[in-house]
């Protein structure tokens, strides 16, 4: 890796640039503080309802399971920052926040980078006894899957594989809106709805490059509401990253599941080389 | 309010500016980066004591979950608006300050994945190893994606560099 390129330079310059700061709306903390304390009572209320009723699916006893609402999911406040005008420096060094009242984290994490090992931060805690005695053991609201949920994977959905041409994708009449073809990367949806595949997305050079799903499970039974301690046991080469966990299929390709910060999976990928 | 919403709320307060910048040079427009910083710190804070618990960096742990809610988010938009057909207007669109430069305007026609790469590794200062790690996929990938941008950012603004690319 050639750190000192020019072009590496230019780009370091233009994210040292003091225009690429966005003052922050006066009340913008508040609104934040008070959509965190929204999704918490939320969920609160559904682990509360949900309790009872699904006590008799829970697959693990000690697991920190929670609702289902994932981040990209929810819909946007009113946007609370206006674009910085001011011609003063910003300062481009975040301060460092203090958590006096947090007890201190574990040593495994103390790297400066919490993703550097597999072991990662972003994996949450699953030893029955440090959760447990955090009282935050909750009941999940999710269902357990479905035995007739569709299969997503290894390399393809029903008669759709990846790396097909988008005239060949067409030619399977499973897409939907499919009279053109893609200028860039495009999504596209199903003929057969979006219950068990959100959609599928052609790149023009590489065909379909990926199937976002919505109902699908991979064939080791993964899908939405799967558990990180179910994602590991059905892959375990997993690899982590924050809010993200991603292993092959075998073909070269990828399944990438979108993690809440919980541990529950909220939405995941067949992902081919990433073209788009 | 709670002790710990307390915490985060102080906790917003001191990194909310560092992390619109970032979001900024992550998305390439002021309204997606408040709309990315806002969604992902209301999912933080309505957990606070157990992400504090799973890392000591919270500042790092969020900045990853930002570029997999940008590249995941992505697809989503894309969808949307396949389905809507019309494209969100926006009557007051300011000016972008970077409208005029050739390098932020190539930045903004990168796919969001290799975009995310090139912001991990030239405003984190990350290495392809902790790229990967943070983005859930190989090395490789890492090394390929960030070629490809790079051509790509070289070939839109034309040769300002003549070196050679090592990623």
């Amino acid at each position: 890796m050639n750190h000192d390129d020019e072009l590496g330079a230019e780009l370091r310059r233009l994210f040292d640039d003091e225009r690429l700061a966005i003052r922050p709306a006066p009340e913008a903390g508040d609104a934040i503080v008070a959509g965190a304390r929204m999704r918490r009572r939320r969920r609160r209320t559904l682990a509360a309802s949900g309790g009872v009723l699904t006590a008799a699916v829970l697959v693990t006893v000690g697991l920190v399971v929670g609702g289902p609402d994932p981040v990209t999911h929810e819909a946007a406040l009113p946007t609370t920052v206006a674009p910085s005008t001011t011609t003063t420096a910003p300062g481009p060094v975040v301060v460092p926040p203090s958590f006096p009242a947090e007890p201190p984290p574990p040593p495994t994490s103390g790297a400066p980078v919490p993703t550097s090992e597999p072991a990662s931060p972003s994996a949450p805690a699953t030893s029955g006894s440090k959760t447990g005695s955090s009282s935050k053991v909750r009941a999940t609201t999710r269902p357990a899957p479905a035995i007739t949920a569709a299969v997503l994977g290894p390399d393809g959905y029903r008669t759709l594989r990846l790396g097909m041409s988008f005239a060949d994708a067409k030619a399977t009449g499973m897409l939907a809106d499919a009279d053109s073809a893609p200028a860039g990367c495009a999504a596209y949806r199903l003929t057969e709805g979006t219950a068990n595949v959100a959609n599928v997305t052609i790149s023009p050079s590489g065909g379909v490059v990926a199937f976002t799903a919505s109902g699908a499970r991979t064939p080791e039974n993964v899908g939405a509401g799967s558990t990180v301690t179910e994602l590991k046991k059905a892959y375990p080469d997993l690899a982590a990253g924050p809010g993200n966990y991603s292993t092959a299929t075998g073909s070269g390709d990828h399944y990438t599941f979108y993690v809440s910060s919980d541990g529950v999976v909220v939405n995941w990928e067949l992902v081919a080389a990433p073209d788009c | 309010m709670s002790d710990e919403l307390v915490d985060f709320g102080e906790f917003v307060q001191a990194s909310l500016p560092g992390l619109l910048r970032y979001g900024h040079a992550l998305t390439g427009n002021p309204h997606d980066a408040a709309d990315l910083v806002q969604t992902v710190l209301e999912k933080i804070g309505s957990r606070w004591t157990h992400v504090q618990r799973k890392t000591a960096d919270p500042l790092a742990y969020i900045r990853r979950a930002m570029a997999n809610a940008h590249i995941s988010r992505w697809r989503r938009l894309r969808r949307e608006n396949l389905v809507a057909e019309l494209p969100e207007q926006r009557a007051a669109e300011p000016v972008d300050p970077f409208e005029h430069e050739p390098l932020w305007r190539a930045l903004r026609e990168l796919p969001p994945r290799q975009r995310a790469v090139i912001v991990l590794r030239y405003y984190e200062g990350l290495s392809e190893a902790e790229i990967a790690s943070s983005l859930g996929v190989s090395a490789g990938t890492v090394k390929s994606q960030a070629s490809k941008a790079i051509a790509t950012l070289r070939n839109k603004i034309g040769s300002i560099s003549g070196g050679r690319d090592e990623w």
